[in-house]
């Protein structure tokens, strides 16, 4: 779908300069598992996210940073459709996951967040137990096999690095668990489906340091195996875990490559101002 | 400012805590056994009871003023209400008694009894003598002779003249025998009876003419005895005797009457199930038979009567052991009897006749007809001879049951008998211990809530009210907790927040407000006179005129099409990406909304006005079965008054769950629904189960819609039994809160309904906080499943 058949909002076009986003080429090495292709969204006349343009490495922690408001969350929340939700909003462009496009009128929602798994600001457990918590995504898709439903709730659990902390009270509520612990629960919920990509908005901010240096950890040890795509307010944070990381500003992407270039040696004069901090 | 609030607050409670002090108060103090007093009157009676209520009263100008100038509470006269009884001699069951009427102080005579009667009320008096009627034994031959005897003087006419004479003179003969030997089965009866007396009791004979004579008179030798009775005299003995009696003869008269309400009442529901089915195949084949069976009916019963008195003459002409060595009366008999026979024999050939004609007639009906008619005249004849047995049964325990007898002396020297088997509790109110006391009490609430009301309601128990108030609160509440849950879900998580859904939420707000009594109104109106009505006769019963076959049909594919095309138009909607709408999706909205009119409307007509639906009752007609109030009626009339409750209860849950685990469950590729069902349900279950428990409490405690639409003073049946279909949706029933109503309002005798009133509305509050705290915990422990730790 192209975006003439919307009605133009009601903005004028920012000038032309502005519009340029300086992407690195060290990503057009990557194997690309998501790719954001021109994507526009309104929420009603107001547009939030102007032409952004990104390659999503496979494989690989991508950090999305940038000021408050800039249009990070509803980012993510595009990508596995979660603004499906809110009546308000319009779109124009289009997403690829692996090749299939995520915006055509004929994608099954639900088959396309099953590819996907996400992680929210706040831990959100659901009020069962934690067993129940991880292998909901199995639940929903009618597996009842107990054998096949311990083995994927303890690989996930193993893999958010819970187990050991949670293997003799799985049937305990999974709110009877840790801020922290919540969190992990959260991860480990995401990755039971097996998701082609991860997506992470600000997971440590409702966190201590310790549970949020976990996470970190976390993080770290899932690279390769999982394509994660991060939101965090955190430089420190983005610049430890993330291999890529992308700048955004007012709703457009400024700069993206990869961590080190991006905090050390920006290309862009705002990227070296925010990541200095020296606004946002 | 404070104290204003806290005052108004204050205020509330204790007219709150007042209310149920008085209900709490009158309530539990209505079944505890109080003390006899006997009042002595100035003009000369005596009264004895119990004292329900004593007050002071306004000092008259003529009545003598104490000396006390201050009108000391003590010194002022008082004036008791006093609960006397003994209602078929006094016609009332309390009288006012003032100290001034009194002759002396009152007194608790030692010997005063309680009696709690089955019919007219209680007794109050002191046990005098107990009377136990023993039959008298006949002798082996007596019964065989007497008959023979009334055979002769009935069938006399029958012999040539010289045998008429040989028989006149022989007769008086046998009646000689005859009383020879009643009188030595008398006199060995009278022996043996009195052989095994126990202390106080005496032995009287009873004469045919009803006089009584003490068997040890002298002239008692030589009588003829109809009966004997054994009678225990004064206060101890006889009150001994019915302590050890009272349990086995009240035991008979209960099994007599379950008998009679049960069985009876059992058979008489399978002749009228099969006259239905008659009724029924009748009605479809198009034909009356009511002629026909009413005349087999008669024939059939003709017949049997028929085989009853040859089967008792052959009884009678049966010649006696004793005068068996007489060949006279062998042949005398066997002729006489074969004069009958053929008499007996020609009516039945006659009836017999009757019958073929009407088998014949009955082959020409149509075959459902006809079975239905054999069908019917078989369950008749099972039923006549199961009655039969049941006729038997039910005279011995009658015998039984009125065989023994107390009789009370009251205050004014009446001595009445009162038959042991209707009375229900009897004690000696002025020598109990509180151990006693305690155990009738607790006897009381025990008949109280299991047992049927009596005397207009006023005693006994109010189990069916009970039964029925419960019965339809669950109906109730199976009816409107899916309603509402699923209205309250439309609301919350499907409908876009707008005009619209405001509007219905402020009409569900509203709906809450409209008096109760316009629900009642509501539901006679429509359930039980439209739907009711529609149910038990079909189309016409309701006045709509149903469509002929052919444009039925039509209407039928018609309706089959138009919603094929709303539910393609919905599923194509349903399914459009949201984010690609075309220019003309207004439209398709438009169109799908009128679409689905047009289908409402089709269906309505196809449903009202179908030509193949005759009604499920209509063999009933005109006794409406469901065109009348019944517990499914007032159920769903309650449920209508109830889903606002439940509606805005759930929606308040419902807006509870927060909405992050909603998000985290679609973005685990949940749909809609099983985020609904997995995580919005099971979080908003503690919510919507408060709001069922709100509306079964008001429910349970609603009247006025009830009166219209089905709760009755007394209901023969209840709506919920162990027969099958087991829920009778078409009984009326009794209900705990009209029951307080009819007791207290409509209730001829006032006064003594009012302490039963207090102990109703006692368990009435009871039941309803029962529930409310059931609520409670259960909300408590589903909430620590669900909401429990934080972090
Ligand atoms: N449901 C919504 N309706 C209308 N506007 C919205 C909605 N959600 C977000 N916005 C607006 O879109 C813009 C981007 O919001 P977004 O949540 O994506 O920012 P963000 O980069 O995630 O910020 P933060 O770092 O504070 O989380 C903001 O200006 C916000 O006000
Ligand atoms: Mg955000």
């Amino acid at each position: 779908m192209d975006a003439s058949k919307h009605p133009a909002p009601s903005i004028t076009a920012p000038p032309d300069k502005v519009y340029s986003s300086v992407v690195h080429d060290e990503l057009r090495e990557e194997k690309i598992v998501l790719s954001v292709e021109d994507y526009c969204l309104w929420y009603g006349a107001k547009q939030t996210l102007y032409d952004v343009r990104m390659p999503i490495p496979a494989g690989k922690v991508t950090a999305l940073i940038g000021p408050s408001g800039c249009g990070k969350s509803t980012l993510l929340r595009s990508i596995n459709r979660m603004n499906d939700l809110i009546d308000s909003v319009r779109i124009s462009g289009d997403m690829k996951l692996n090749g299939d496009s995520i915006f055509s009128p004929i994608v099954d929602v639900i088959q396309l967040r099953k590819r996907m798994g996400m992680v929210f600001q706040k831990p959100n457990p659901f009020p069962m137990s934690i067993f129940e918590n991880v292998v909901y995504p199995l639940r929903i898709d009618g597996e009842r096999n107990r054998a096949v439903l311990a083995e994927v709730c303890e690989r996930s659990l193993r893999g958010a690095a819970l187990w050991d902390e949670v293997k003799d009270r799985l049937q305990d509520s999974g709110l009877s668990l840790s801020g922290g612990q919540q969190q992990r629960l959260c991860i480990a919920r995401a990755i039971s489906g097996d998701p082609e990509l991860l997506l992470l908005d600000e997971p440590c901010s409702a966190l201590d340091p310790l549970a949020t240096g976990k996470i970190e950890d976390l993080i770290y040890e899932l690279r390769g195996e999982y394509s994660i795509l991060i939101v965090t307010h955190n430089m420190q944070q983005a610049s430890r875990v993330s291999d890529y990381t992308a700048f955004m500003y007012l709703g457009r992407l400024i700069e993206y490559g990869p961590s080190t270039r991006i905090f050390t040696n920006p290309h862009e004069k705002r990227t070296e101002d925010y990541v200095r901090g020296r606004f946002g | 400012m404070v104290w204003l609030a806290g005052g108004a607050l204050a205020f509330c409670l204790a007219m709150i805590a007042s209310l149920l002090a008085l209900i709490l108060v009158q309530g539990l103090q209505t079944f505890w056994p109080a003390r006899i007093v006997r009042f002595q009157l100035a003009d000369g009676r005596a009264v004895m009871g119990e004292i329900a209520v004593t007050e002071s009263y306004p000092m008259q100008g003529n009545e003598p003023q104490g000396n006390d100038p201050q009108g000391d509470e003590s010194n002022k006269p008082q004036r008791r209400l006093v609960r006397t009884g003994n209602f078929e001699l006094t016609n009332s069951h309390f009288q006012w008694i003032t100290d001034t009427e009194q002759q002396q102080a009152p007194t608790r005579p030692e010997w005063a009894a309680t009696v709690e009667r089955v019919e007219w009320g209680r007794f109050y008096g002191e046990p005098d003598e107990y009377v136990q009627v023993v039959p008298r034994h006949l002798h082996e031959d007596e019964t065989a002779l007497t008959r023979f005897v009334q055979f002769w003087s009935m069938h006399a006419a029958q012999l040539p003249g010289d045998q008429q004479s040989m028989l006149a003179e022989r007769l008086p003969q046998i009646q000689q025998q005859l009383r020879e030997m009643q009188t030595v089965a008398t006199l060995a009866q009278k022996r043996e009876l009195q052989a095994h007396t126990s202390p106080g009791e005496s032995i009287w004979i009873v004469l045919p003419s009803g006089e009584s004579i003490a068997a040890d008179s002298k002239d008692a030798e030589t009588l003829v005895a109809d009966r004997f009775e054994r009678r225990w005299s004064g206060n101890q003995v006889a009150w001994q005797q019915f302590l050890t009696r009272h349990a086995a003869v009240r035991a008979a008269r209960q099994r007599l009457y379950q008998l009679e309400k049960h069985d009876v009442g059992r058979i008489n529901h399978e002749m009228e199930r099969s006259r239905l089915a008659v009724r029924r195949s009748e009605l479809d084949a198009g034909v009356s038979v009511s002629q026909l069976c009413a005349t087999r009916l008669g024939i059939e019963q003709g017949l049997r009567a028929l085989d009853q008195s040859w089967k008792a003459m052959q009884q009678q002409a049966a010649v006696p052991t004793s005068l068996r060595a007489d060949d006279v009366w062998q042949n005398l008999s066997s002729a006489v009897l074969a004069n009958l026979q053929s008499e007996l024999d020609r009516q039945r050939e006659q009836l017999e006749q009757d019958l073929e004609g009407n088998t014949a007639k009955i082959e020409k009906l149509p075959a459902s007809v006809r079975d239905a008619v054999k069908e019917d005249s078989q369950q008749n004849a099972q039923a006549s001879g199961q009655l039969e047995l049941l006729q038997q049964e039910i005279d011995d325990l009658r015998a039984q049951s009125i065989a023994e007898m107390l009789a009370m002396r009251t205050a004014d020297g009446q001595r009445p008998l009162i038959r042991v088997g209707e009375i229900v509790r009897a004690y000696l109110a002025n020598q109990l211990t509180t151990f006693q006391r305690l155990t009738i009490y607790l006897g009381r609430w025990a008949e109280f809530i299991g047992g049927e009301p009596r005397e207009a309601n006023s005693e006994g128990g109010v189990f069916p009210a009970i039964w029925g108030t419960v019965a339809m609160t669950l109906i109730m509440c199976v009816i409107v907790v899916p309603f509402g849950v699923l209205a309250a879900l439309y609301l919350r998580e499907y409908a876009r927040a707008g005009f619209m859904v405001s509007a219905v939420r402020i009409a569900i707000n509203n709906l809450a407000g409209v008096p109760s009594i316009v629900f009642g109104v509501f539901g006679l109106g429509f359930f039980c006179y439209f739907v009711g009505a529609f149910v038990d006769g079909g189309p016409p019963n309701v006045g709509i005129a149903s469509l002929d076959r052919s444009t039925w049909w039509t209407y039928l594919s018609v309706l089959l099409v138009v919603s094929g095309v709303g539910s393609g138009l919905l599923v194509y909607q349903l399914t459009r990406s949201r984010y690609h709408k075309s220019g003309w999706g207004t439209w398709l909205q438009v169109a799908s909304v009128a679409i689905w009119c047009l289908a409402v409307y089709l269906a309505l007509v196809v449903v009202l006005r179908n030509p193949h639906f005759g009604g499920l009752f209509a063999a009933e007609l005109p006794n409406p079965t469901y065109g009348k109030g019944g517990i499914l009626w007032a159920s769903l009339t309650l449920s209508l008054l109830t889903l606002p409750v439940v509606i805005v209860a759930t929606e308040e849950a419902l807006a509870a769950v927060p909405n992050s685990l909603r998000e985290g469950s679609y973005a685990s590729g949940a749909s809609q629904w099983q985020t609904i069902r997995r995580i919005v349900l099971p979080h908003a279950m503690p919510g919507i189960m408060t709001g069922m428990i709100l509306a079964m409490a008001r429910g349970a405690g609603e009247v006025a819609p009830l009166m219209l639409v089905g709760a009755v003073k007394m209901a023969p049946e209840l709506p919920l039994d162990s027969i099958f279909p087991f829920l009778h949706g078409e009984r009326s029933f009794m209900h705990l809160g009209f029951h307080i109503y009819d007791l207290g309002f409509q209730s001829q005798n006032s006064d003594a309904a009012r302490p039963v009133v207090f102990t109703t509305t006692l368990l009435l509050i009871g039941i309803v906080v029962s529930l409310n705290v059931l609520a409670i915990i259960l909300r408590a422990r589903l909430r620590k499943r669900f909401q429990g730790g934080q972090f």
